[in-house]
């Protein structure tokens, strides 16, 4: 039975929602938010939403309350109260999924959807139901079209018995039929490579991790499937698992081309650029060992990356070590590059601007 | 969905034995819900229809995610109506059933009878209906937003009522403009203050505010609706105390069986579970009435209760005890019950304290188990509905009309940015400036909203 609620709760989502876009900076940079995302659906605080009141302060208003206190006598003061670890205010959660929030969040960075790679356009067949037919196997059997349509031949046939109402002929019977319909089929793989050389420290896996959070939420409302893989690298690049990703820490320097080498490898051996839009994003703190290897990585990207993906996007996390320079060479070939975005990520504030600049080319 | 057969015989059942032992009430229709339906209702406050605003949506969502986690379970809702309207929970056990039953007819037998609810509509539902048409008109007209921002702003004064005073009907001063308030020549005077301080703030806006004609309907509507539920918030402890005290009874002595007493004995402790965080109204109510019953008999015939609160002497029964319960249950609401009844010799037996928050540790800690301090606390937290005491003193503050409240400071500060807040919403009605005067950390000061800004003064 729907409940009377609904229009209500249909607005209070839509106060919510436009709460939420208000106050999206925070939102984005929000890390217990996404902490707490293990299934497909979030909980999201709203502080603001309420109808406030002239009322008491409740720190301020004690309280009344049962029972012996501990081990104390009747009539002392200032003893301790069993556990009340207290919430002053009682917090407001909405639950969203991930695909309302990327909405939301598309909406208020402006996020064009994506077109899919034209030659990526795979067809694969979809099976709907659709119509009728006269003939078909008795699990699909439509009874109350059935029973229309012997009404309606008795009548015409003016044979109607109002004592003995409807008899059902073969003619009679209705089936359900189905049409195939072609349906672009569209999978997406994500390729997250990152720096772990020394120089990356957790306050920069923390930003990496909650972009990537809204990377996926993001792609992940735009492909039917998704597939992620995870790539670290310093000197030597492997390929990974989600919490490796983001809890390894090594000591040795960087060579971002063994990443890309593993990257090529990967996408050669298991996702054919022709069946899937792939999106590689990289974050490093722009520290490359040596002249020679970032020109090797342009080269790389240009001949025999680019080509094969949809976006590759880098973003150079800031640190206390990086000497930044690897933003500077990609800078200088791919600048204008329209399958290319970069972006330049200070600090968790500027999560925002990224996300915008790597996911606003609709790609 | 109306009682199985199988309830329908019990509910006579409980029925007869309800009335014969002096309970007194309308005839209750009863329904059965599902719990998404009990949560709707409890949001809507227990009427199937309100006007439409996101507030309930917001209490229904609160509901929801909490029933979802097991946190709690809403048996029966009882509707102050005649006939009086009652929903059961479908798919509770028979003896959760007949406990129910038994809980829903003390709630008849007290909207019937006690003083508070004498005056109260018994049609309200219709009323409810009215009003959420009338919302939905103007919704239809002005747009949902403009009425909703309205709806808003009243809400937000909604517990702006004199609870001492619950059947005034605004009376529009003749004017011959509505914009200009006609401010009554106490307002005029030199001092900008009234000899009479307002406490009824909606229905001075209701005759002063400068109000269009649909903005008055809305406000009415909020006003009519928070003094319906005044007594409800009034008898909070008295009623559920005397329904628990009549589920006991009945069950106890006539429909307990050996094989579901235990079964009855978890739920009754469950709902009877005090703690230290929080009063159980359910406890202290139907302590109180117990305690009531069995000091009149023992001025006559001398009896005990057992932990059932049965009368474990059948001879004992219809005597001064019971006598005075319904007349207790007649006559007063929670404040003047525990006023009245709560000795300190019932009050040491259950070790009641007042607790206060230390910021340091982030915590309640007690403060003090004295009988007379806690007393009072108790008795101030269930004064003016506890909400704060708030009045209008002047609607020509600084003679720019400006509106001045006054919150009578009885040792609890109010929470500030959510009476900022509140200002705001209050100039939205009042369309000039609205000030409070009020006390924090002991030093008086005003908090004034101009319309675009928020300022705060000291007084002293």
């Amino acid at each position: 039975m729907s409940l009377r609620i609904e229009t209500d709760l249909a607005r209070f989502r839509e106060i919510i929602r436009g709460a939420i876009r208000q106050d999206l900076k925070h939102f984005l940079t929000h890390t217990e938010l996404i902490g707490r995302s293990g299934s497909d659906t979030v909980r999201v605080p709203v502080h603001q939403i309420r109808i406030p009141r002239f009322c008491f302060d409740p720190l301020k208003q004690g309280r009344v309350g049962q029972g012996p206190a501990g081990n104390t006598t009747n009539g002392s003061s200032g003893q301790k109260a069993p556990a009340s670890n207290l919430s002053a205010e009682h917090e407001l959660e909405a639950e969203f999924s991930r695909e309302e929030l990327a909405q939301i969040m598309a909406e208020e960075l402006e996020l064009p959807d994506i077109q899919p790679r034209g030659k990526n356009l795979l067809q694969a067949e979809h099976r709907r139901y659709a119509g009728l037919r006269s003939s078909g196997p008795a699990s699909l059997r439509v009874m109350k079209r059935t029973f229309q349509t012997a009404l309606r031949r008795q009548i015409m046939a003016q044979i109607y018995d109002p004592e003995n109402p409807v008899t059902l002929i073969q003619e009679d019977f209705r089936y359900r039929s189905w049409k195939t319909q072609p349906e672009p089929e569209s999978n997406a793989v994500i390729i997250y490579l990152m720096d772990v050389s020394g120089s990356m420290g957790p306050e920069q896996k923390e930003i990496v991790r909650t972009e990537a959070f809204w990377i996926d939420t993001w792609l992940q409302s735009q492909y039917h499937n998704v597939q992620i893989c995870y790539i670290t690298h310093d000197a030597i690049a492997r390929e990974v698992d989600e919490t490796t990703f983001y809890s390894t820490r090594e000591s040795g320097g960087t060579i971002i081309s063994s990443a890309y080498r593993l990257c090529l490898e990967i996408i050669s051996l298991r996702f054919d650029p022709d069946n899937w839009n792939i999106y590689v994003f990289h974050f490093s703190d722009g520290d490359n060992w040596g002249e020679i290897d970032t020109q090797d990585c342009v080269t790389l990207l240009a001949l025999e990356l680019l080509p094969k993906l949809n976006l590759f996007c880098y973003g150079q996390v800031e640190s206390h070590y990086g000497s930044g320079q690897f933003i500077d060479a990609l800078k200088q070939n791919f600048q204008h590059h329209d399958r290319v975005a970069l972006s330049e990520i200070a600090n968790k504030e500027a999560i925002y601007r990224s996300i915008r600049q790597f996911l606003g080319k609709g790609k | 969905m109306p009682l199985t057969p199988e309830l329908e015989q019990v509910r006579d059942e409980i029925e007869r034995l309800a009335a014969a032992n002096g309970l007194d009430f309308f005839p209750v229709i009863f329904e059965m819900v599902d719990a998404g339906q009990m949560n709707e209702l409890a949001a809507f406050d227990g009427f199937p229809v309100r006007f439409p605003h996101w507030s309930f949506a917001m209490k229904y969502d609160h509901l929801r995610q909490s029933y979802r986690s097991g946190f709690h379970k809403i048996y029966e809702m009882v509707l102050n109506t005649n006939p009086a309207i009652a929903f059961l929970l479908e798919g509770n056990s028979l003896t959760e059933q007949k406990l129910v039953l038994a809980h829903v007819l003390a709630h008849a037998d007290f909207f019937k009878n006690n003083v508070y609810f004498k005056q109260t509509n018994r049609n309200m539902l219709n009323r409810f209906t009215n009003h959420a048409q009338q919302i939905r008109r103007l919704q239809a007209q002005f747009g949902i937003e403009k009425i909703e921002k309205f709806l808003d702003s009243c809400l937000s004064l909604q517990n702006l009522i004199d609870p001492l005073h619950p059947f005034r009907v605004p009376v529009k001063q003749p004017t011959g403009s509505n914009s200009v308030p006609d401010l009554t020549p106490a307002l005029h005077s030199a001092e900008c203050r009234t000899d009479k301080p307002e406490a009824d703030i909606l229905l001075f806006l209701l005759e002063h505010a400068p109000l269009t004609h649909w903005q008055e309907i809305i406000l009415n509507v909020i006003r009519d609706e928070a003094y319906y539920f005044a007594p409800q918030a009034q008898t909070k402890i008295i009623n559920e105390g005397w329904a628990t005290y009549w589920h006991s009874r009945l069950m106890a002595e006539a429909l307990l069986t050996d094989a579901t007493l235990i079964e009855y004995a978890d739920l009754q402790s469950s709902a009877l579970a005090s703690g230290p965080e929080t009063l159980n109204p359910y406890k202290l109510g139907v302590e109180l009435f117990r305690e009531i019953a069995a000091q009149d008999d023992e001025n006559g015939i001398a009896s005990e209760n057992d932990c059932f609160g049965r009368v474990t002497d059948p001879d004992a029964k219809n005597n001064g005890g019971l006598k005075k319960i319904f007349e207790v249950r007649q006559l007063h609401n929670d404040l003047s019950f525990i006023d009245n009844f709560l000795t300190k010799e019932f009050f040491q037996r259950h070790q009641f304290f007042y607790s206060e928050y230390n910021s340091v540790d982030d915590r309640f800690e007690v403060n003090s188990r004295s009988f007379s301090v806690v007393k009072k606390k108790l008795l101030q937290s269930l004064t003016n509905l506890g909400s704060p005491k708030i009045r209008v003193e002047s609607a020509n503050y600084q003679h720019q009309r400006g509106l001045l409240l006054s919150h009578a400071h009885d040792g609890i500060d109010l929470k500030i940015n959510e009476a900022r807040e509140t200002l705001a919403n209050l100039f939205h009605i009042w369309q000039a400036k609205v000030c409070l005067e009020t006390v924090v950390d002991e030093s008086r000061i005003l908090l004034e909203f101009d319309g675009s800004e928020h300022h705060e003064q000291a007084l002293d």
